[in-house]
Formats: C-alpha cells, sequence, structure tokens
C-alpha cells in the first residue's frame, strides 16, 4: 500500500495559537482513515491545509506517487488534482435541483467557455443516474436540492464529491444531524467508497468511528498522539487523559 | 548708520515750523487752479508742498477734498465748502476757519470731483495724519493700505510714527512695515543688506514677496553684455531644439520642463525684433494669402494647397522669382542664436543687495517648508479625526455587526440640521451647541432604531439587499431633508469662542473648529472604547458579535442588543453630524460628500474594531494632506489617487489594517 | 436543468421588433404620434434595459453586486462620443474655413479641433487619448478594449484578495468615484465636468434630421438590446449559468469542486461590464451629452434598483425594472403631473417622487424577494391553482 498523500512537518498559527504543530502524517491508497481529537486538536485545520483552503506555516503536503507538492496550490487545482472535500454543513446549491447539483459536479473541462458550450450526453446521464443510486437519491432527482432533509442534503454532498471522481475524500462530521438509520446507510456508504478510493473522516462521535472498523489517528494540540485501530487507541493513556482531562 | 537716519529724520520733522491757517489759507488760494481740477500727474508737486507746509489743518482740508467735500466758486475760484439752504441756494463757508462767507446760487459755484488718480494721492498723503491718529483702529487700518500700496514716502512718517507709539501691538507692525520699506527703496546699499539679513526669521508671506520681487531677473539677449549690470546667471542655450524642430507645428510654445534651448532662445530674439519670424504654418500661410489675394498665386493654385509641403514649394517658388523675401533657414537661426548672449539680469543694481535677498530667502523658505511639513501633519491630523468622525458610527453598524448602512452619511446630515433647528430656537451659541450634541444624538438614535425594527431586522441575512434597502431610505430621507429645508446651506454657526485659529506661527494654524472636532473624536475613542471594553453592554455586543446563538443561550437577548448597537452607532452619527456642520455646508447632501470616505476608514482600518477605525481614518487623512501637498492644485485628483491606493492597499491587506486573522475572523 | 429549457429569447427578439416597428410608424416618420424626443427616450429606455441584463448576469446570477456598471456604461458613451464630437468640430471647423482663399492642412484643422473642443477647458492641444478620434473602427473597438481592460484589471485584483459580498460593492463603488472625480478634472482631457457635447449629430451624415436619426438609433438598440438577451439568455441557460448561480449560493463548494472561481467572477464582470459599455455607446449619442455627473456612484446604485425591483436572477424581470422604472422615473419628474394643494399639505411630485421611489424601493426589497417579476409570477400561480 503505497501513501497516497503524505503531510510532512506541517505548522500552522492563528494569532500565536499554534493550531497545527510540526505534524506528519500519511494515509495510503485505498483507504478509509478516522480523526478524532478534542475540539481545538486541529482536525478541520488539518482539512483545511490539505484542500488548500488554509496555507501552512511551514511544512509540505505531498500528493500521490508522484509527490506533488500542493501547499502553494490554490483549492480549485487541489479540487482538480482528485481531492474532494465535504464541508461540516452541507453544502449544496439549494436553488438548484438534485441533478443540476451532480451535473456541474461531473468530471469534464472546468472551463469558462468549456461550460458555456457544455452538452449534457446520454453517457453522463447514465452517470448521474449511478450517484443518484448510491446516493439514495434516484426518485428526488428533479427536486430543488434546498427542499431535502438534512441527511439527504449529507448525502447529495458526498454525491457531488463522487462525480468529481476523486482519488481522495476529506469528510468533515458527516454524521451530525442524522438520524440513526441515516447513519448506519452513511457507514456502509463509506465503506462500500473506500474499497476503490482514499477517504479521511473527520467525527466526534464514537460509535459512528467504531462501526466504520478503520484505522484511528488521534490529533491533540495539532499533532498526531495515537494512531491505530479505535480499541487500540482507545487503550493508550494519553489518549484517556486527553480526552477526560488530567 | 541707521540710527542716524531715523535722528536725522526726526529732526528734521522736529525742526520744521508749524505753519498758520493763515499760511494754508494762502497757499490754497495761490494754487485755486490745481485744486479745481486737479489730475494725478500734476497734483504731486501741489500736495507735496501743501504738506511741507506743515499746517494744523492740513488733515482736515485733505480729507474734505478726498470725500468731495469742497466746492469752488466760480467767479473768483475761491476754495469753500458748502452746504445745501435750499433747492438751489447754497450757503457756503471757508475751508479753514468755517465761517460762514455767503448764500450763493447753485450755478455760481462748482463741486470739486478728484478722480481715482488723485484720491490715491491724497489718501497716501493723508497717511502720515492718520499714523498719528488717537484711534488705533484707524492707525492699524492705514498700516493695512500702506502694506497693500508700499511706497518710499511712507518710511519718514512711519519712523515718527513708530518714535511716540504706545500700542506695542501696533508698534511691532509698524516696525517690521518700515523694514520692508527700506529693504525695497532704501539707497544706502548696507544699510538695505542689513535689513535684509535681519528679516531671516520672518515667515511673513510679504516678506517672502519683497525678496522675491528684490531677486527677480529679466532674461535679456545682447551681442556683448553691458558693463555694470547685476548678472543672474548666463545661460548657455542647448542645442539641438532648432534641428528638431517641426514646422509643421502651428505654433510653438516654451519648453516646458524649463531648460533653456536654442530654439527659446531664437523665439526670444524674433520677439525682440533681433531676428526675422521662423517660417511657420500660419507664417506661412499669412504670406501665401497674401501673395494670393495681390494675384501673385492663381486662385486654383491656392485652393489647393492643403499641405505644409505644397505650400512650402510655392513659397520656394515666389522666392526665386523674387517676389517674397527669403525666410530664415535653420542653419540661419542657430547663426543668429550664436551671435547673442543670454543672461538673466536682476531689476535690482546691487549685487550685495540681490546676494543678500538669495541667501536670506533661502534660510527663509527652508524654515518654511519645515514649518509647512508640520502644518501640513496638522491638517492631515484634523483631516483624520473628521474622517473617523464619520466613520465610527458606521463601524459599529458595518463593522460590529456587518450590516451596511447606505443612510450613514443621512444620519450625519440629520445630526447637522438637528443642530440648526435647535439654533433656531437657543440663539445662545455656546449653549445651543451644548444643547445640540445630545439633542442630535437622541434624534439619529430612535431614527436608527426604528429603521432597525422595520428594515435592517429583517435582512439580517440578505446583506446586499441591505445595502440597497437603506440606500432606498437615503435617497428617502435626503429628498425629505431638501423639501423640509430647502436646497440652499443652512449655517450651523460655532460659538465666538470657536472663530479664528490657533496660530504657532505665519506658516502654522488650525482654526479653533478643526481642534475642537479633533477633541471630539478623542472623547469619542475615549467613551466607545470604554463603553464596548467597560461595560455590560459592551461585553454582551462583544459576544453577540462573536458569536449570537452562543450569547442568547447566556441569556443575551441578541435582538435587543442589535437594535441598541445599531442606534449607538446611528446616534454617533448624529454628533458627528454636528462637529461636521460647524465647519461644512449643511445641506441635504452633506452626507453624500462623506459615506464613501467612512466606507473607506472602516475598510482601510479593519472590520470590527475601534482602533482599526482609527488607523484607518488617520492613513486616509494623512495620505489625502500628502497626495495634496505633493499636487496643491488638484483636491479631486488628490481623491482619485487615493482611493486606487485604498484599492490597492486591500490587495495587500483584505482584512484592513486591523486585522481579526484565524477562525475568529469567519469567512 | 435550466438548459434543456425551451429557448424563450426568441419571443423577446420578436416582441422588440414589433414593438421598435411600431414605434417607428408611430413616429414622426410617418404618422407623427410620438415625438422624435420620445422616440429617443424608448430608444435610451432600452438601452438602460441592456445595462440591466449586464447587472443582473452579475449580480442577480452571480452574486456580485457592482456599483461600477454604470461606470462602464458611461465610458462607453465618452468614448464613442469623442469620435462624434471629433468629427462633428472637424467637419464645423472645415465648413468655416472653406471661405478662405487657401484650405486649412492637416495640422491647422487639428489646431481648430483642439480649439473647439478644449478652450472651454483653457486649452487647445488634443490629449494624447484621443489619438485614434478621427477612426470610427477604432473606437468602436476601444468600446470594447477600455471598459473590458478596466474591469479586467480593477475585477483581477478585487477577486484576487477575494473580496466579497457588500465589501467588494463598497469596492466598486469606490472605483467608480474615482474615475468620476478623474473625469471631472479639467486636465483629464475629457473637459472635465462640461463633458462631452453635441452628440445627437452623425458625422457626415450632417443632412440627417433628428426625427431619422432618433429611429436609426431606435433600431441600433433594440439590436443591441436583443443581441444582448441572447447572448445572456444563452449564459444562464448553460452549465456555465448553473455555476454562476453556484458561486452566488455557495462559492466555496464551487471553487472545491475544482472551477477556477476567481477566473469565472472575472470573466462575467469583464463580459457585462463590456455590455454596459455598449449599452452605453447607443444611449448617449440619443442623449446628447455624457458628463462625469452620468458615473456617480449614485447611478449605478440605481440600476441595481432597477434590478431588484423588476426582479433579479430573471432576465425578464431586470429589463422589467429598468423599463418600468425609469420610464416612470422621467415621467414624475417631468412636471407632467400636476401638483397637489390640499389644505397645508403641497405636493409636488418632482420632489416627492424620489421619496415614493425610495420608499417603494425598501417595501419591495422587504416583502419580495424577486421584485415586480417575482410577483407577477406570484400572481399567475394563483390564478392557474384557482
Amino acid at each position: 500500500m503505497n501513501d497516497l498523500l503524505e503531510v510532512r512537518n506541517i505548522s500552522v498559527s492563528f494569532d500565536g495559537f499554534k493550531a497545527i504543530n510540526s505534524l506528519s502524517w500519511s494515509i495510503g491508497y485505498p483507504e478509509l482513515r478516522a480523526i478524532i481529537g478534542p475540539n481545538g486538536a486541529g482536525k478541520t485545520t488539518l482539512m483545511d491545509i490539505i484542500s488548500g483552503k488554509t496555507k501552512a506555516d511551514s511544512g509540505k503536503v505531498l500528493w500521490d506517487e508522484v509527490a506533488i507538492p500542493l501547499t502553494q496550490k490554490s483549492e480549485y487545482q487541489i479540487a482538480k488534482l482528485g481531492i474532494g472535500r465535504k464541508f461540516q454543513r452541507p453544502t449544496i446549491f439549494e436553488e438548484q435541483s438534485v441533478e443540476e447539483n451532480i451535473i456541474v459536479s461531473l468530471k469534464n473541462n472546468r472551463g469558462f467557455f468549456a461550460a458555456l458550450t457544455y452538452k449534457y450526453t446520454d453517457q453522463e446521464k447514465f452517470r448521474v443516474g449511478e450517484i443518484a443510486s448510491t446516493i439514495k437519491l434516484t426518485s428526488l432527482l428533479s427536486k430543488k436540492a434546498g427542499e431535502l432533509s438534512h441527511g439527504q442534503k449529507q448525502w447529495l454532498e458526498i454525491g457531488m464529491l463522487l462525480s468529481q471522481d476523486p482519488k481522495l475524500l476529506l469528510i468533515d462530521e458527516p454524521a451530525a444531524g442524522m438520524t440513526t438509520k441515516e447513519r448506519n446507510m452513511t457507514v456502509q456508504l463509506l465503506r462500500d467508497l473506500s474499497k476503490t478510493k482514499s477517504i479521511i473522516v473527520v467525527e466526534h462521535d464514537m460509535e459512528f468511528i467504531r462501526n466504520l472498523g478503520c484505522r484511528v489517528t488521534v490529533l491533540h494540540e495539532g499533532s498526531v498522539l495515537a494512531e491505530g485501530s479505535i480499541d487500540h487507541v482507545s487503550k493508550n493513556k494519553e489518549v484517556v487523559e486527553v480526552y477526560l482531562g488530567r | 548708520m541707521k540710527r542716524f537716519f531715523i535722528f536725522v529724520g526726526v529732526m528734521l520733522f522736529a525742526s520744521a515750523s508749524v505753519a498758520s491757517d493763515k499760511d494754508l489759507r494762502e497757499f490754497i488760494w495761490t494754487n485755486k487752479a490745481s485744486f479745481h481740477k486737479s489730475s494725478s500727474k500734476t497734483i504731486s508737486p501741489v500736495i507735496d508742498s501743501l504738506l511741507k507746509l506743515n499746517s494744523g489743518g492740513t488733515e482736515k482740508f485733505l480729507l474734505r477734498w478726498l470725500n468731495k467735500e469742497l466746492w469752488f466758486r466760480k467767479s473768483d475760484g475761491l476754495v469753500v465748502t458748502a452746504k445745501k439752504l435750499e433747492k438751489k441756494s447754497y450757503k457756503i463757508f471757508d475751508v479753514i476757519d468755517e465761517q460762514l462767507i455767503e448764500v450763493i446760487d447753485k450755478k455760481k459755484i462748482k463741486q470739486i470731483k478728484p478722480n481715482s488718480g488723485v484720491r490715491a494721492i491724497i489718501s497716501s498723503a493723508l497717511v502720515q495724519f492718520q499714523l498719528l491718529n488717537a484711534d488705533p483702529s484707524i492707525r492699524s487700518k492705514t498700516l493695512d493700505s500702506i502694506a497693500r500700496k508700499p511706497d518710499e514716502r511712507f518710511r519718514v512718517p512711519l519712523r515718527k510714527a513708530i518714535e511716540i507709539e504706545n500700542n506695542l501691538k501696533i508698534k511691532n507692525r509698524m516696525i517690521r512695515l518700515e523694514k520692508l520699506l527700506t529693504v525695497r527703496f532704501e539707497k544706502n546699499i548696507s544699510q538695505r543688506v542689513e535689513v535684509i539679513r535681519s528679516l531671516k526669521n520672518d515667515l511673513g508671506i510679504d516678506v517672502r514677496g519683497v525678496l522675491n520681487q528684490i531677486i527677480r531677473t529679466a532674461l535679456k539677449a545682447e551681442k556683448v553684455i553691458p558693463d555694470n549690470i547685476n548678472i543672474s546667471q548666463i545661460l548657455e542655450p542647448e542645442k539641438g531644439a532648432i534641428d528638431q524642430y517641426d514646422f509643421l507645428e502651428t505654433n510653438h510654445s516654451s519648453t516646458i520642463d524649463g531648460s533653456f534651448t536654442d530654439l527659446d532662445a531664437y523665439l526670444m530674439l524674433v520677439k525682440e525684433e533681433k531676428a526675422p519670424e521662423i517660417l511657420t504654418q500660419k507664417k506661412l500661410k499669412d504670406i501665401l494669402t497674401q501673395q494670393a489675394e495681390i494675384g501673385n498665386i492663381k486662385r486654383e493654385e491656392a485652393h489647393s494647397l492643403d499641405s505644409y509641403y505644397k505650400r512650402n514649394s510655392v513659397l520656394n517658388r515666389l522666392i526665386e522669382n523674387g517676389k517674397v523675401e527669403p525666410v530664415v533657414s535653420r542653419e540661419d537661426m542657430k547663426n543668429i542664436v550664436a551671435q547673442y548672449v543670454f543672461y538673466e539680469e536682476y531689476a535690482e543694481s546691487s549685487r550685495e543687495v540681490t546676494n543678500a535677498a538669495t541667501e536670506t530667502l533661502n534660510l527663509i523658505n527652508n524654515r518654511v517648508s519645515v514649518f509647512s511639513f508640520v502644518d501640513l501633519i496638522l491638517e492631515g491630523l484634523s483631516l483624520a479625526s473628521i474622517y473617523f468622525l464619520a466613520a465610527i458610527g458606521l463601524a459599529i453598524t458595518f463593522g460590529v455587526m456587518r450590516v451596511i448602512n447606505m443612510a450613514h452619511g443621512e444620519f450625519i446630515m440629520m445630526g447637522a440640521y438637528s443642530g440648526y433647528v435647535v439654533q433656531l430656537f437657543v440663539t445662545n451659541y455656546t449653549l445651543s451647541i451644548v444643547i445640540a450634541i445630545p439633542v442630535a444624538f437622541l434624534v439619529t438614535f430612535f431614527a436608527g432604531i426604528v429603521m432597525e425594527r422595520l428594515v435592517i431586522k429583517k435582512l439580517y441575512k440578505r446583506p446586499l439587499e441591505t445595502l440597497l434597502a437603506t440606500f432606498g431610505i437615503s435617497i428617502a430621507l435626503q429628498q425629505l431633508a431638501k423639501i423640509v429645508f430647502g436646497t440652499q446651506a443652512r449655517p450651523l454657526t460655532s460659538p465666538e469662542w470657536l472663530d479664528g485659529a490657533l496660530i504657532f506661527n505665519e506658516i502654522i494654524s488650525i482654526s479653533w473648529i478643526r481642534v475642537a472636532i479633533f477633541v471630539l473624536s478623542i472623547a469619542f475613542t475615549i467613551i466607545l472604547i470604554y463603553v464596548l471594553n467597560r461595560t455590560r453592554f459592551g461585553l454582551e455586543t462583544r459576544a453577540v458579535t462573536q458569536n449570537p446563538s452562543m450569547a442568547a443561550s447566556m441569556g443575551v437577548n441578541p435582538d435587543q442588543i442589535n437594535m441598541f448597537t445599531f442606534g449607538l452607532g446611528s446616534g454617533i452619527a448624529g454628533i458627528a453630524g454636528v462637529g461636521i456642520g460647524l465647519y461644512a455646508k449643511v445641506t441635504s447632501e452633506l452626507g453624500n460628500d462623506y459615506i464613501v470616505q467612512s466606507f473607506m476608514t472602516v475598510v482601510v482600518g479593519g472590520v470590527g474594531s475601534i482602533w482599526g477605525t482609527l488607523a484607518g481614518a488617520t492613513l486616509i487623512g494623512f495620505l489625502q494632506k500628502l497626495i495634496e501637498w505633493f499636487n496643491p492644485s488638484n483636491t479631486l485628483a488628490a481623491q482619485t489617487y487615493m482611493i486606487i491606493f485604498i484599492i490597492i492597499f486591500i490587495q495587500f491587506r483584505p482584512r484592513g489594517i486591523v486585522a481579526l486573522r484565524g477562525r475568529a475572523a469567519g469567512d | 436543468m435550466n438548459f434543456i429549457k425551451r429557448n424563450q429569447s426568441l419571443n423577446f427578439v420578436i416582441f422588440f421588433f414589433l414593438f421598435s416597428l411600431v414605434v417607428t410608424i408611430a413616429s414622426e416618420l410617418a404618422m407623427g404620434l410620438f415625438s422624435t424626443s420620445f422616440v429617443k427616450v424608448l430608444g435610451k429606455t432600452m438601452m438602460l434595459c441592456l445595462a440591466a441584463i449586464a447587472l443582473d448576469l452579475v449580480w442577480g446570477y452571480c452574486g456580485i453586486l457592482s456599483l461600477g456598471h454604470m461606470a462602464f456604461f458611461a465610458l462607453g458613451g465618452y468614448l464613442i462620443g469623442m469620435w462624434l464630437m471629433y468629427e462633428r468640430t472637424k467637419e464645423i471647423v472645415i465648413s468655416a474655413a472653406s471661405e478662405q482663399l487657401i484650405p486649412l492642412t492637416p495640422e491647422e484643422t487639428k489646431e481648430a479641433i483642439g480649439n473647439q473642443i478644449f478652450g472651454v477647458v483653457g486649452g487647445s492641444d488634443i490629449p494624447i487619448i484621443w489619438i485614434f478620434a478621427d477612426s470610427l473602427i477604432i473606437h468602436l473597438l476601444l468600446i470594447v478594449i477600455i471598459p473590458g481592460l478596466l474591469a479586467l484589471v480593477f475585477g483581477w485584483l478585487a477577486f484576487r484578495s477575494r473580496v466579497t459580498g457588500v465589501y467588494l460593492s463598497i469596492l466598486t463603488q469606490a472605483m467608480t468615484l474615482a474615475l468620476s472625480l478623474y473625469l471631472f478634472q479639467n486636465d483629464s482631457g475629457l473637459r472635465g465636468n462640461n463633458g462631452l457635447s453635441g452628440l445627437q449629430n452623425i458625422p457626415g451624415y450632417g443632412n440627417l434630421t433628428q426625427d431619422v436619426i432618433s429611429v436609426i438609433f431606435l433600431w441600433l438598440s433594440t439590436f443591441a438590446l436583443c443581441c444582448g438577451f441572447y447572448l445572456a439568455s444563452i449564459i444562464t441557460k448553460s452549465k456555465l449559468g448553473n455555476l454562476l448561480v453556484g458561486i452566488r449560493d455557495d462559492e466555496a463548494r464551487v471553487r472545491f469542486l475544482g472551477y477556477n472561481v476567481e477566473l469565472y467572477k472575472l470573466l462575467i464582470f469583464v463580459v457585462t461590464a463590456i455590455m454596459a459599455a455598449i449599452a452605453g455607446s447607443l444611449y448617449y449619442p440619443q442623449a446628447g451629452i455624457v458628463n462625469p455627473t452620468e458615473l456617480a456612484p449614485i447611478a449605478s446604485i440605481y440600476l441595481a434598483v432597477w434590478v431588484s425591483i423588476g426582479g433579479r436572477g430573471k432576465l425578464i424581470g431586470a429589463v422589467l425594472g429598468a423599463a418600468f422604472v425609469s420610464l416612470i422615473s422621467s415621467f414624475f419628474t417631468s412636471g407632467q403631473i400636476p401638483n397637489i394643494d390640499f389644505w397645508i399639505i403641497n405636493i409636488n411630485w418632482v420632489d416627492w417622487w424620489l421619496i415614493i421611489l425610495g420608499l417603494s424601493f425598501v417595501s419591495i426589497t422587504l416583502t419580495t424577494q424577486n421584485g415586480l417579476f417575482g410577483l407577477i409570477e406570484k400572481v399567475k400561480e394563483r390564478v392557474i391553482n384557482k
């Protein structure tokens, strides 16, 4: 298993507060990885750095086998390389239909004029149908995205990431605001996807993590505290201390 | 030396015997013809002898003459004063002792009406009397008029007046004025130089004016430099301009960058008729038109001459045929220029004097530029405080609440009008301003609260629409003010103690109103920082700003806080309106002048901080003054560059000078 | 899917074609029902509609509330105005010189033109920016190039630093203010606050009367408006349209989908700036004069007001708003409505109109997000549901 993404010695601080502190870490391909940690451990910041939203003060982020450095690239370039990002709050185009949401996400030429002259092909229509069935929104394709339930919106966003055909998915708190049934379905969805993709999940819900059944990275004060299976890390003394307080 | 002269002057005055009224009457009688019909050319010697007579009645006589109160009897030419008795008859009186002479028919007398030239001479003759007048304000006014029209003849009366002047302020002015007159008119070189050098600490614009006049030069061209003239510098014409000269140019204006080219030199010779005119298009056309009129060019051919080259070839033909004098070629021009020496000659013939003047002027100018810079800083500070006042309310509504209020300028306007209305009822200006400030605050505070409740509250999630809705309010308010108060500017009169300026010296001064505005803005800073950092309201405001839902769960009512914060921001705009109204014209469009600058101030300073606004206002105020300093003629350009600067500034600090960074800043 | 829907711009074109036909027939050329000045008002209104379409594209669709599009509009006017004024003055100068024995040389003509045009600002030299003023072709190109370039530079600076929302609006307003202040200067080379005048005549066609010219410009305006609408509807109905709406609603999402949002914004900003400039270049010859007050920030805010009243995010809404509000504005401010004198209340419509406009604007913003067009649609829905 080769590294798909490697974070090397990254540091970033906001107004003197070190959000990430010489963090080194990596993920293979395909792999499902959960990141946990208390508030302010730097989970979201790490995702921000990978996806280009936040620029690191020092260190490197290397992508894929050819080790493309990501630190100087902008968000859209990183996304084009095959990194999809899902936010905590579902970000979808509420004014547009589910189908339109997926169509604009489909992997194809991202240019301005290409978008102007774009034609919706049958092949793509088929692909949209595939994705819709993956995220269980087939019957809602023509519905306005803003009218979906919270969980459906989360899925639609995941669906939009899938349409991009990425290699790596960054998923921030997918279970927030979901019913137990929806959660279970989400777990299943992520596990299925992880067969062909690398996925990083940031989540607070330990039950959800346990169900994912994957390797877990524990972040604390901007660096890696422990790594391993959920059972392994939950036995780690330091982790317990961090979570329960001293 | 100087003392000696003064001594002599005083002695002359003292020794001159005081003539009696009789002498004066006799003098007027012998010179009556000059008084009847005077011209500025002939009257001077008469007045001079009249002054030499030194009679006690001279001043009165001159005043009457000046005020057209003198008449003369046609039968013998006796100069009298007259008083209307009935429709056609006048009483006439002796001009000196005011005894009635007779009652006379109007046709037999004639009023003496000196023309303006003569009146100027009379009034300057009166100066020596007025300088000694018991009323200090007349003495002061006389000094003003001497300063306006300096003349050598005032020197002696001035010196005399200085001796006996007891008002220190007027005395100092007299001494200074006497010095300036000495600088201009003194014949004794060493004394002049001494006085010039003594002026080196004087920053007065009149001093610089006089010195500049001394070192004024005239550009001259001669084949040989005459002896005994005071030359500033000899100019070597820069070669090449004649070669480059484009005869197609319709006219040539002198070189802009201040260099003196051979072409400039040649054109100067042309002007002095020392060289033939250049064959410009205009000249060429004149020659050809003339030739066409006398028939040397055929009409059809004339009609075809629509380019310089065609015209030139016709001209050459005419020259060959001997119809026209040959014109100068480039070589001719260069040769002519080479024959002359070009130099700048001082109008003042003494080298010592011009040197002293140049050196003194340099010293003064150095000091002036230092002081102007200090003055610039003061002006920048003042402008900054005005921008701060205008923007601080906005910094609260826009910065803290993220609500854009396009009607902010109209709140400033409302504050200014509140002040105006208060002044309609309270006539004591000090008291009215003291009342106006809380009134303006209350008016705009409630206006702000009403606006927040009715409009803003419903648009918190739609900031761009807030912009447009508040703009709608802005145009409505502006128009309403226009209807209520009219289009003409309404005065907001400042109390007397704010009149005038705080004067440090001739260069550095700042009006008291601006000082007051500066103080007001400092007071604001302190009060606001206190309110936001030290009070419960401030705490809650900050809590709502940072995290409304969290604040709500802590028992703060965000709704109410928003309302009061908006009211506070608007109220401050109202007070700012009173301040701004004191020095600017209060019109319905007052707000327009400040709204964009206010937004710029907030944007540049950084959202969400009073310190940021302060920094933004300081930067913008100083920068605008600085740009104006480099290009003083053009405030419009200064503003243009200012805005371009801001747009570029945003590139480097998108969040302003005082920026919140990281997660707290949000996106 | 928007871009699957039926193309509705044909209806639009047909409507405006018929409209202009009717106006032409009613104009002084034929029946004389409409005065020449009224025909011009209609032509001008169409160009305001085109500017509104441009703003709607950039604001209603892409979420960038530009308070600078009227600056581009006026800039278009200036650029065509330079040619119109230069060539017109040239004609006057040449005809004035025709009495002289010797005709003018090109240099003398230039000087005379300079004196004529710049005498009011105390100059006679023709500034360098007028270098192409004798070429219509170049100036037509400049109408596209100059505003486009300005929008490009400004947009690049603004979008690059990720200035968005209200901030961006203020920045565009500042740009507009800077431009108008610059043009107010006498040494701007564009006659300071006098602006350019006498634009209502077409150089080279001195024998054309205003009634003919007004109809010519009416048709030119119709053509431009239809082209603009067609282009805008192509954009909005393509995937590009979806992306623009996406940028408006959630810029970050579009960015993380791999689209270069800044480039998209920049291009749409430039395209609409050019649209506005073209609209202006047809508006001002009908107005006859362009001066720096035309590009004061308030003009751009008015444009936003029209679009908002008409209904933004809908092209027809923008057209409707611009046409309705600008026509009704000129009606109210023309003094044609009798003033009301009732007891102590004295309502002078010229004065009160602005208050009504301001307040109605507030209430429309508060009550409906989609303006008049949204209101019409709502009513339609109700009628259909019944």
